[in-house]
């Protein structure tokens, strides 16, 4: 039997959304290398004008017309082309002097009132990671032991935590969730990386998987039982290694403590997918 | 005793109705990769103990795996796949190395075994990547694209049938999917010694988008439809130096077009019921790849650094860092 006898519906949908989403993140890109390679020929004023142009027709389009399925992606240009050319400004002429770093604060805020007016998730993201970068956490910097960047981790998420409380739209409270939860995290596994905090680190990334075991539970959502079994996985084999000392003692425990991280969330897992199956 | 016959494999129903024990995709991830973290602690841990270290952990995996599958009835949770491919890698690794290009032929002939121990597509698209790969290593780009390209044919008429294991259906569309991709990068990698030119990997490539596309609609498949547009997008890669334009042009000029090739397609679509429509489908890998499509987004952005007057330097703000 030929496969197209026995496909009557075909949904590209995704394929759709995917085939938008790389056109979006080309021209960024393309934008980006503009700014960087040609701002002295056509003029730093043109450009941050152009630019702002665009975003605005951006932001504009999806109220120009009947709407469609893929204005979402017309606006993340316009947050995307925001963002390159607030920060191009400000490394230009310097508005905010020695405040710069409130460009992101800017930014997020800027992207957070677009998110809400186009109910874009995608633009939502842009908003977290410009509070993030203004807060200074970020995730290349996991490992380099610092305490404070752990403690702005804390505060990071704190607000998140808040922002989702506060939040209305029920399909943007995942994505809080989501960052405020790995935010929280890498703070916590900064805090286990620095040997003097490494206890303390170990048990706040042990009460957050907890919470965050909990919060999967009662939830549903199994992507935040898997963040607490890796992350306290992570946090516990650092602990222990290092006690440890000894090698071929370390290799050990690590094959040990895999086989029960696996048992566990093997375990868990059942217990989810009962939990799942009762309540239909 | 485990009944051998019955055990081995689901059969054919079992494995249509999902009945022995499964994973959702991310825990089979997770899954994998812990077991994979085990399996290599494991090998140094018998190194240590001057053990022979190959022997010992393909011993200890494989027969772990059997267990597994054949007692427990495990198919897709991630750990019998790692255990298999894990065990026989390490077993490889210890032997003596000579550092011939032929090794790889052998990690291949590992990750088809493992492959059709588990039925898993993964696996059979990897044996045939290294094979591309080891044509790559020994600086025969033609043969490499031409081995790719034929097997990704012979996937393409092979996903034209109907097939009664879901497993198969997804060792030809792994395989369909990733052996034009493979035979490129290997090309482009033999060819960084030797500058062949480029223009028959772009007359190639824009003859196997056209294939594609037309097979994808006609027979109503959209595996074909991705493949070709990787293909034709690697035609435009290959023929960049034969554009009159700058690279940001081209990103930009690439950019708009695949937005309005999405935009004219999803229109066209619009209000249709049959066929292909521009609905989109239930997956558990979903919330995974919207979470993944973000990550590029919520990159943290680097500080500008330098301010004296007409300094320049980096910049950037949540999905749009830069230097200059």
């Amino acid at each position: 039997m030929l496969a197209g006898e026995r496909r009557d519906v075909v949904p590209v949908g995704d394929e759709l959304r995917a085939l938008a989403w790389i056109g979006v993140m080309l021209i960024a890109t393309g934008v980006g290398i503009v700014i960087t390679k040609h701002f002295d020929q056509i003029g730093p004023l043109a450009i941050a004008m152009a630019i702002g142009l665009v975003a605005a027709f951006c932001y504009a389009w999806p109220s120009l017309k009947k709407k469609a399925a893929l204005d979402e992606y017309v606006v993340l240009l316009g947050a995307l082309l925001i963002s390159a050319d607030v920060a191009f400004i400000e490394t230009q002429w310097h508005l905010l002097g020695s405040e710069w770093q409130r460009h992101f604060l800017l930014l997020a805020i800027v992207h957070a009132v677009a998110a809400y007016s186009f109910g874009s998730r995608a633009v939502l993201s842009l908003s977290i990671a410009a509070l993030a970068a203004w807060m200074g956490v970020e995730q290349r910097r996991l490992f380099t032991g610092e305490v404070e960047l752990a403690t702005r981790a804390f505060l990071c998420a704190g607000i998140l935590g808040v922002w989702r409380a506060a939040n209305r739209k029920a399909d943007f409270g995942p994505i809080f969730e989501h960052f405020a939860t790995n935010i929280a995290f890498w703070g916590a596994l900064t805090l286990t990386s620095i040997r003097d905090t490494r206890p303390l680190g170990v048990i706040l990334t042990l009460i957050f998987a907890a919470g965050s075991l909990l919060h999967g539970f009662r939830r549903r959502r199994e992507l935040f039982v898997i963040y607490a079994a890796v992350y306290a996985l992570i946090a516990v084999d650092i602990f222990v290694l290092d006690r440890i000392g000894d090698r071929m003692l370390g290799l050990g425990y690590l094959v040990v403590s895999s086989i029960v991280a696996i048992a566990a969330l093997f375990v868990t897992h059942v217990r989810f997918q009962n939990q799942r199956l009762a309540n239909g | 005793m485990f009944d051998f016959k019955t055990n081995v494999w689901p059969t054919v129903e079992e494995e249509r109705a999902r009945t022995w024990r499964r994973m959702p995709l991310l825990v089979q991830i997770v899954f994998f990769v812990l077991t994979i973290v085990a399996v290599a602690a494991l090998y140094g841990f018998v190194h240590l103990m001057k053990l022979p270290q190959g022997w010992v952990t393909a011993a200890i995996c494989i027969v772990t795996a059997e267990v597994l599958i054949r007692r427990a009835r495990f198919w897709r949770t991630g750990m019998e796949s790692a255990l298999w491919i894990g065990g026989l890698f390490a077993f490889i690794v210890a032997l003596p190395s000579s550092g011939r290009p032929e090794a790889i032929l052998v990690f291949a002939a590992a990750a088809a075994i493992a492959g059709w121990r588990v039925r898993n597509g993964l696996f059979g698209a990897l044996a045939m990547v290294l094979v591309t790969a080891y044509f790559g290593a020994r600086e025969w780009p033609w043969m490499a694209l031409a081995f790719a390209v034929t097997v990704s044919l012979a996937a393409l008429a092979a996903l034209a049938k109907s097939w009664q294991r879901p497993s198969t259906e997804f060792l030809w569309q792994v395989t369909f999917l990733v052996m034009p991709v493979a035979g490129y990068v290997a090309c482009v990698a033999a060819r960084f010694r030797h500058r062949t030119p480029a223009l028959g990997v772009t007359a190639l490539f824009s003859a196997l988008a056209v294939v594609f596309a037309v097979t994808g609609v006609r027979l109503r498949i959209r595996l074909p439809l991705a493949a070709a547009a990787i293909a034709a997008a690697i035609a435009v890669i290959e023929a960049r130096d034969l554009i009159p334009f700058s690279p940001e042009v081209e990103l930009i000029v690439a950019g708009a077009i695949v937005f309005a090739v999405a935009a004219g397609i999803m229109r066209a679509l619009r209000g249709r019921t049959s066929g292909f429509v521009a609905g989109t489908r239930k997956s558990e890998a979903r919330e995974v790849l919207q979470i993944a499509a973000m990550i590029p987004l919520a990159t943290p952005a680097a500080p500008p650094a330098k301010h004296g007057p007409g300094g320049g330097g980096e910049f950037g703000g949540a999905g749009s860092s830069g230097q200059f």
